[in-house]
């Protein structure tokens, strides 16, 4: 029986990576990279489109009210912005806006004056019972915030809610509700946010509800507004949301333009 | 020589009294008792010359064989042939001859010759009936006749009889006189020198009176002033009776005649009534308008003649109801008053519709002024006259001129919803109801609530903000369906918690509960 030899590895190498191997390779890879780029290229054209026409649409819906359409072609902005790498002002006013669309959109269909009611009337009270009752429900909210005093760091929304017999505190350490808050302590922000837990405190016959941080966004439009009921003939509403729009840095006279922001878009996680 | 000297004094006195006496007796004249009693101190000188008298007088009084006239100091004294009749009566008329004879230092008078008559009265009575007599002016001499006997003997009986046959005589002259105020006006004139009797002076003027009211240019004031002085002729109370009335209406002085003293107070002030209403009624204008002023006076000073009060205030109603347009308030009323006193109370709602609708186009209703003049208007008849009608188109136009205000002068609107308030009337957001109605809500109305000033469940916002104003601050929650308002009142310390259904988009925002702020466990 003939005994192969064992062949070197650098004649092993140089078999597989012969000349022409590494020529066909080295084409088929040029290849890929060049399909790839015209991939991405012809994404980033289809973004840039999608931007352009979505921003018209956006527009539109802004317009008409139409807040599905509305949600719809921020979806496709955002995601454009995303193909597009776009973070500056316009993008970012997209993206909160798409959030405040998500947010009304997933408001609660439970009342929670009603729903607290209803436990405070029930048995006793506990963390877990609150907690399950109210968990997830999204609201909008309106109200000043002050801080509390053994821990600047939570706010508590002036909002005069009673349960029963109990008072109802709402608290929240959102980034974005600080940041408005410090910068007007005295007027309300309007926002949207999703409750996290409940606890009672017996002691203080209060009810602590407290917020989901991440889902707090700041409403900056009139349509997201006007779906969580407000009016869009309301002027005081209309100037609180211009305000909070030009606090947040995401108006776009305010910031000059579609040019980069460095702030914190509103609602942006903690 | 003085035996011849006291001869030739018997002789001149003889011849004197022949002289005086004999002339008498050769025409009968006889001597009355107070023409003897002139020539009282001579008697003596006739006794002592025997001298031959005729007296009449009144028999007094007698004895067995003497007598005594009225009013004479003397005795007659008569011889058993002359004789006095048994049945002598007082004062019936004794003629005597004979002569005075002394008896001692006393006269008498000796009865030669008697004849007894009648009295006086029963002598005036028989010469009144005797033919010729009949004459007015004849029986007036004849009582002129016995003047002075009933003054010399103070005889009232006389006196009484001789007013009476003056009385009659002055009745018999009326007769002539009956159409002629004049003629009896100067009867009364005579009648009153002659000193008739109280009755016929009183018939006389009470007639004269009557007279002179029937002339159609009687002067009236004069009239009054006459009838002013009769007795009775203020007497306002007491009614007259529908006989005399009827009397006195047929022949006035008949009745007077007729009528007892107190009858008489009352035909005299039937009288001075004819009169002032007489006088009034000339006093009435052409047109009535004063017929209210002249019934009141009828009212005032002849209680007793109401209908034609009545009549009266009929023309100052009919005047009135003529010039319905032009009437004032004060004049509104007392028209209709009248005519409800007057039993037209359907004309007096007549009238008072009438004047409300000049009163309408007068105001007009273009305006907002006339829209309220009108209104006042109407509920100045429905207060007055307790006119639901009216008062409720009064509220139903001051309504209207809420309305209207409301766009041209919120001021007067303001002022027209205390008036509908005042008048019983609440703004509700529906209508404006009565105060009894707008009470019969339950305490937890929202209307009720709004005019009380109290915040409860239903209210919507506008109504909260009018009621505690706009709030210290505010917060809101949402959720899908259901968007609240906390709307905090700081120094009420009080939380009003407003809910909108977002389900239906013309939901308003309305009050869900009111609660302290801070209460809690």
């Amino acid at each position: 029986m003939p005994v192969l030899q064992e062949v070197s590895l650098a004649v092993r190498l140089r078999r597989t990576f012969s000349p022409v191997r590494l020529l066909v390779t080295a084409s088929l890879l040029l290849l890929c990279l060049t399909v790839w780029w015209m991939v991405q290229q012809r994404r980033q054209d289809v973004a840039r489109r999608v931007w352009r026409q979505q921003q018209d649409a956006v527009q539109q819906a802004l317009q008409a009210g139409d807040l599905s359409q509305l949600t719809a072609s921020l979806e496709r902005v955002v995601e454009a912005a995303g193909i597009l790498g776009r973070r500056d002002t316009e993008a970012l006013r997209a993206e909160s806006l798409l959030r405040q669309c998500r947010a009304v959109n997933q408001l609660s269909q439970l009342d929670l004056v009603s729903s607290l009611q209803q436990l405070a009337d029930g048995n006793r009270l506990t963390d877990e019972r609150v907690t399950a009752e109210v968990r997830g429900l999204v609201f909008v909210f309106e109200a000043g915030l002050k801080s509390l005093a053994d821990n600047g760091g939570v706010l508590e929304l002036d909002l005069p809610l009673q349960a029963g017999v109990w008072r109802v505190r709402i608290l929240t350490e959102a980034q974005s509700l600080r940041q408005l808050h410090s910068a007007a302590p005295q007027r309300p922000i309007l926002f949207a946010a999703a409750l996290r837990a409940g606890r009672s405190d017996q002691s203080a016959g209060s009810l602590q509800l407290l917020l989901d941080d991440s889902s707090v966004v700041v409403l900056t439009e009139a349509v997201t507004a006007g779906a969580a009921g407000y009016s869009a003939a309301d002027a005081s509403v209309a100037e609180l949301l211009r305000q909070q729009e030009q606090s947040l840095g995401l108006s776009t006279a305010g910031v000059g333009g579609a040019g980069e922001a460095e702030s914190e878009p509103g609602g942006a996680q903690r | 020589m003085r035996a011849c000297r006291a001869e030739l004094r018997g002789l001149v006195l003889c011849a004197c009294l022949s002289v005086w006496l004999l002339p008498g007796s050769a025409c009968a004249q006889t001597l009355s008792v107070p023409q003897l009693l002139k020539q009282q101190e001579r008697w003596g000188e006739l006794a002592d010359a025997g001298a031959r008298v005729q007296l009449e007088g009144r028999f007094q009084s007698r004895t067995a064989e003497s007598f005594r006239l009225e009013k004479l100091e003397l005795i007659f004294r008569h011889p058993p042939t002359v004789r006095l009749p048994d049945r002598m009566r007082r004062a019936q008329r004794v003629e005597v001859t004979g002569g005075f004879t002394r008896d001692g230092s006393r006269l008498f008078f000796t009865v030669q010759r008697l004849q007894v008559g009648e009295t006086d009265e029963e002598q005036l009575r028989r010469r009144m009936a005797e033919p010729g007599n009949e004459q007015p002016e004849k029986l007036l001499q004849l009582a002129a006749e016995y003047v002075l006997r009933s003054e010399f003997y103070e005889d009232d009986v006389l006196r009484q009889e001789i007013q009476a046959v003056r009385g009659q005589a002055i009745q018999r002259q009326k007769q002539q006189v009956r159409n002629d105020p004049a003629g009896l006006a100067a009867l009364l004139q005579s009648a009153e020198q002659l000193g008739v009797s109280g009755d016929t002076l009183g018939q006389l003027r009470f007639e004269l009176l009557v007279l002179r009211w029937k002339q159609p240019d009687a002067e009236l004031s004069g009239l009054l002033e006459d009838a002013r002085r009769m007795e009775g002729w203020d007497d306002r109370q007491r009614a007259i009776p529908a006989g005399l009335q009827e009397s006195f209406a047929k022949n006035a002085g008949a009745a007077w005649s007729a009528a007892s003293v107190a009858e008489r107070r009352l035909l005299q002030r039937q009288l001075y009534v004819q009169l002032r209403l007489r006088d009034l009624r000339q006093q009435l204008k052409a047109d009535g308008s004063n017929g209210l002023e002249l019934a009141r006076l009828v009212r005032e000073e002849l209680p007793t003649e109401q209908k034609s009060a009545a009549e009266l205030e009929q023309r100052a109603v009919t005047w009135q109801l003529s010039r319905a347009d032009q009437l004032d308030r004060q004049e509104l009323i007392s028209v209709s008053g009248l005519l409800v006193q007057l039993e037209r109370a359907a004309e007096a709602s007549q009238l008072r519709a009438t004047w409300l609708q000049r009163q309408e186009q007068r105001f007009g209703l273009g305006t907002l002024a006339g829209q309220i003049r009108t209104a006042d208007e109407y509920l100045f008849v429905g207060e007055e006259w307790q006119d639901r009608d009216s008062r409720d188109r009064g509220v139903e136009l001051l309504k209207q001129a809420w309305e209207r205000a409301g766009q041209e002068s919120p001021a007067d609107a303001e002022g027209l919803a205390q008036r509908l308030k005042t008048l019983g009337w609440e703004r509700l957001k529906s209508g404006w109801i009565s105060s009894a109605e707008f009470l019969k809500r339950p305490p937890d109305d929202v209307q009720r609530a709004v005019r009380e000033g109290r915040v409860v469940r239903g209210m919507t916002a506008e109504q909260v903000s009018q009621t505690l104003g706009r709030p210290n601050r505010t917060a809101r929650l949402a959720a899908q369906r259901v968007f609240r308002e906390f709307w905090i009142y700081d120094e009420a310390g009080l939380v009003v918690r407003l809910r909108r259904n977002l389900q239906r988009t013309d939901d308003p925002l309305v009050v869900e509960e009111v609660v302290r702020a801070g209460a809690g466990k």
